[in-house]
Parts: C-alpha cells; structure tokens; sequence
C-alpha cells in the first residue's frame, strides 16, 4: 500500500512537472498569437462577404495557436520504412483547450489576399487556464 | 507514512477542486455586415451579432483544432471554434455604414465562470464571541481560552487572502448594517474605530467543557474547546458558511477527586482550532471576488474603501451595478491607492454613482 502510494504520488508530481516543461514558467508578458485566412479560400456572394469570412477564419487560426500556446499540442506520428524507402509517414497534431479573455490586437490584410489577425491573452488569464481547465486529450 | 501521503493526497485533490467564484470582466466588440442592396435595418442586425459573437468570444471560446501532414503534405487541416458567454449588460458605442458595411462598436460586462482568485485579500471582521463555560473548569483554562482567541485573530490576519480586524466588541451582522451609518458613528466615537465597510464578518460561540475519556468509573477526563463561528455577508446579512472546530487536551483532574497527573495546572492550545478556520476561510473566501463601497462621488472622481492593502492597484477596474436595469451599470478605473482606500474614474459621462452603492472587481 506505502509503495503503492509513493509510486502514485511521484507518478502525480512527475506529470506536473511535464506539464510545466511543456509550458514554460509563468509567464509575465501577455500570451499573443497570429492567425492568417486567404480571402480566395472563402464562402460568400460578395467580395465584402468574402472579406469578413476572412476576418473570422483569421481569428479562428489565431485563437487555435493561442489554445495550443496554453495548453500544449497533442502529436501523433508514424513512419513505416519498407526496404529502406519510406513507405507511409503521417503526422497528425490535435489542439484542444478552453480559451478565456482573447482580444483582438490588430486585424489586417497583409496583402490583397491574405488577412492577419493577432490576438493576445493576459499573462494572468493564461495561468488560471493552466492550472484550472486541463484539455480533454491530456 | 501511510497516512501522511493520504493526508498529502486529499489535500492536492481538495485543492484542485476548490469551488470558483465567477468575476465579471468589461470587453468590447465590433462587428460588420455587408448592405445588400438598401437594406440596412438587415446589415444593422447581422452587424450587432457580430459584435455580441466578438465580445462573447472574449469571455469564452473553446478550440479544437487537427492538422494531419502526410509524407509532407497537409492532408487535413481543420480548426473548430465555438463561442459562448453570457452578458450581464451590453450598450452601443458606435453604429453606422462604412463602405460597403455596417459596422457595429458594443461594450459589455459579461460573466466569466474563470476564477478570481488574484491576489486580492477581502476584508473580515471579528465580531461578537460569547464563551459558555462548564462549572468546575479552572480560570487558568478560560483565561488561555480567551487568550488563544486573540492570538488566533493574528494567525488568521496572516492569511493572504483576508485582511482580519478585531471588532469584537460589536454585535453579529444581522443584515443592511451598510446603511445603519449612525451605529457605526456611535461605535466611532467610543471606540476610536470604525468596522471595514465591506466584506466579510465572523461571530459566534466558544462552548468549554469536561468529557470523560471513557466510561470507566475513575478515569482521565479531557477539557474539549468547541469553537463554532458563522460565515456572514455584511451588506446582505447572508450567512455563507458555518465554521465548527473543536479541540481537547487531558485534564489533569479526574472524577471522584483523583489526581491522576503530575501536571497541576492544564493548559489549552487554541492554535490548532484556528489554524482550521484559517484552511476553511481560505477555501471560502480566497476566490470571492472583492468588493468595494463608494464612500463619496463627486466631480467624476469616486472614493472607494478598498486600496493597496486589499491588493488595488492603479488601472484595476470595478464595476457598479446600480439598479435592475440591464444598462445602468458603470464602470470604474482606479486612478491613485492608498493604504486603505483608492480613487476611481468612471468610464461613462453617465450614470452617476450615488454614495454607499457597492462596487466590484472586474477581471
């Protein structure tokens, strides 16, 4: 039972302590990330329609990197290597997280055709998302 | 060991699952449609969707995003956001066609069920104890009763989360005692004191009493101390929690007259009681969001009671919620603290804020 308590809280601690490797130390500055959406790539009647689509599917993006930032990403990936060729090489990468107090920091086409949006959490905020809403894939 | 690591174990569990307070947070959001045609009353409406979708993104948003590369190429990319929160109140700053679009500039307090547990200390006070004392226990024992309670007030002060005054000689909170200015006039001019008008206040009862150990005839008995003290809401007069500790130490004298012990003179420890209502108090109250009176209000300027000994800092922002309206809120800026108070600015030409409404801290 002792030991089986000692395992389990070093196994505890430990994913803790991997948990903060993967996230770094609190971080004082605010959280910012950057998402870009190509206008041609969008839904919409209208040029102004496609515009706006732009502008979500940006902060979409950037709100993604942002939750991965927080909360780390989950990766899975598998190379099989038939007679020293690769044969098939797959790389999947999962996101997931709760994202509270974004805001829009600049909202902008960086050329005709792609916008930008950068958005930003503060340092505060980040710290509550850690240490309270874990994503599910962890 | 064994149960050291149990005790180790309950605590991180019971640490992680402290309940949370929801805080409200101030955002803004802008949003645009385009105008079909002439239709504006149509972009008008798409517009303020937008804004409110904007703004509750802000408070919420969960993301699921897969990307799935296959011997280099992106095979797959997809990135899911859904967006909720709920608005206590939202007002309109700006509307009106630009380009091709309506464009739609709203503020709003939304409720945020993160945590508020910031570093903020709220203000507790001490109120009226009464002791019941069995027959027969020592005066040495009441007088370490009494003396353990006041050093238990300075181990509760020490707590990061509550700022403790002693306010002993004043009655239980019975409810709206914010607005019974002339008691606490009176208590000022007697007591050279005036209780913290937000926050939090303890009272309650302290029971000491002689058990027996066992039911054999001539055994040891124990001096129990229970200490049972109410949680209350100063500006409702809510009781929010109920705090019983209780603690005993062998009494050196038995029944039928038997000296059992060397020790003439028994002694009680009240730290241990205390240090359980401190863990309790801290549970309860360490992610409440703070809350502040407005003391005056004049000339766009509001005087609040909490300062940098709550924690305040400049640019932390309050908001005041005046009436059931879903519009009549403002929100504060706090321009200069003190120890014990702050200066505020409100955001909005308008509404003004009258004397003794109660602000509270935004996220």
């Amino acid at each position: 039972m002792k030991r089986f308590l000692v395992a389990a809280l070093c196994v505890a601690l430990g994913g803790c302590a991997g948990v903060d490797m993967v996230n770094g130390s609190a971080p004082q500055a605010p959280l910012r990330a950057t998402g870009y959406a190509p206008l041609k790539a969008q839904p919409g009647a209208s040029p102004a329609q496609k515009q706006l689509m732009a502008i979500r599917a940006a902060k979409t993006a950037a709100m993604r990197e942002l939750a991965e930032k927080i909360y780390g990403a989950d990766i899975w990936a598998q190379t099989s290597v038939v007679r020293g060729g690769v044969a098939s090489d797959l790389n999947r990468n999962n996101v997931e997280g709760l994202v509270r107090g974004a805001r829009v920091i600049s909202l902008q086409p960086i050329r005709n055709d792609v916008y930008e949006a950068v958005l930003e959490v503060d340092a505060a905020d980040v710290e509550a998302m850690r240490s309270h809403a874990r994503p599910a894939f962890r | 060991m064994r149960r050291f690591l149990l005790c180790l174990s309950a605590s991180l569990l019971a640490l992680s699952l402290v309940g949370a307070q929801a805080a409200p947070r101030y955002v803004k959001g802008e949003g645009r449609a385009p105008i079909r045609g002439k239709d504006m009353e149509a972009a008008r409406k798409a517009a303020l969707a937008n804004a409110l979708y904007d703004a509750a993104g802000q408070l919420e948003t969960k993301v699921r995003g897969v990307n799935i590369v296959d011997k280099g190429v992106v095979v797959r990319d997809e990135s899911i956001a859904v967006v909720s929160g709920t608005f206590q109140a939202h007002r309109v700053l700006f509307e009106g066609p630009e380009g091709g679009n309506y464009v739609v500039h709203i503020e709003a307090i939304g409720r945020d069920e993160g945590d508020s547990c910031d570093g903020k200390r709220v203000d507790l006070d001490m109120r009226a104890v009464t002791y019941k004392v069995a027959p027969a226990i020592q005066g040495h024992v009441q007088r370490d009763v009494a003396n353990g309670v006041t050093r238990g007030i300075a181990l509760l002060n020490d707590s990061p989360h509550f700022r403790v005054s002693d306010q002993r000689h004043l009655r239980p909170i019975s409810g709206g005692e914010r607005n019974n200015r002339s008691q606490y006039d009176y208590m000022a001019q007697i007591t050279d004191s005036r209780p913290a008008p937000a926050g939090y206040s303890l009272s309650g009862e302290i029971i000491v009493e002689r058990a027996r150990r066992d039911y054999v005839v001539a055994e040891f008995t124990d001096i129990t101390v229970t200490l049972t003290l109410k949680l209350k809401d100063n500006f409702t007069g809510a009781q929010i929690g109920l705090i019983r500790k209780s603690s005993k130490e062998a009494d050196s004298r038995a029944p039928f007259g038997f000296t059992q012990s060397f020790r003439s003179q028994p002694h009680f420890d009240m730290t241990p009681i205390f240090e359980g209502v401190r863990a309790e108090l801290e549970e309860t109250l360490a992610c409440r969001p703070l809350r502040a009176l407005v003391q005056d209000s004049s000339e766009g300027r509001v005087l609040l009671s909490v300062g940098l000994e709550h924690g305040i800092n400049e640019g932390d922002y309050f908001l005041v919620s005046l009436s059931n309206s879903r519009n009549d809120w403002q929100v504060l800026r706090i321009e200069d603290a003190s120890p014990n108070q702050s200066v505020a600015r409100p955001m909005k030409a308008s509404p003004t804020i009258p004397v003794n409404t109660i602000a509270k801290l935004m996220r």
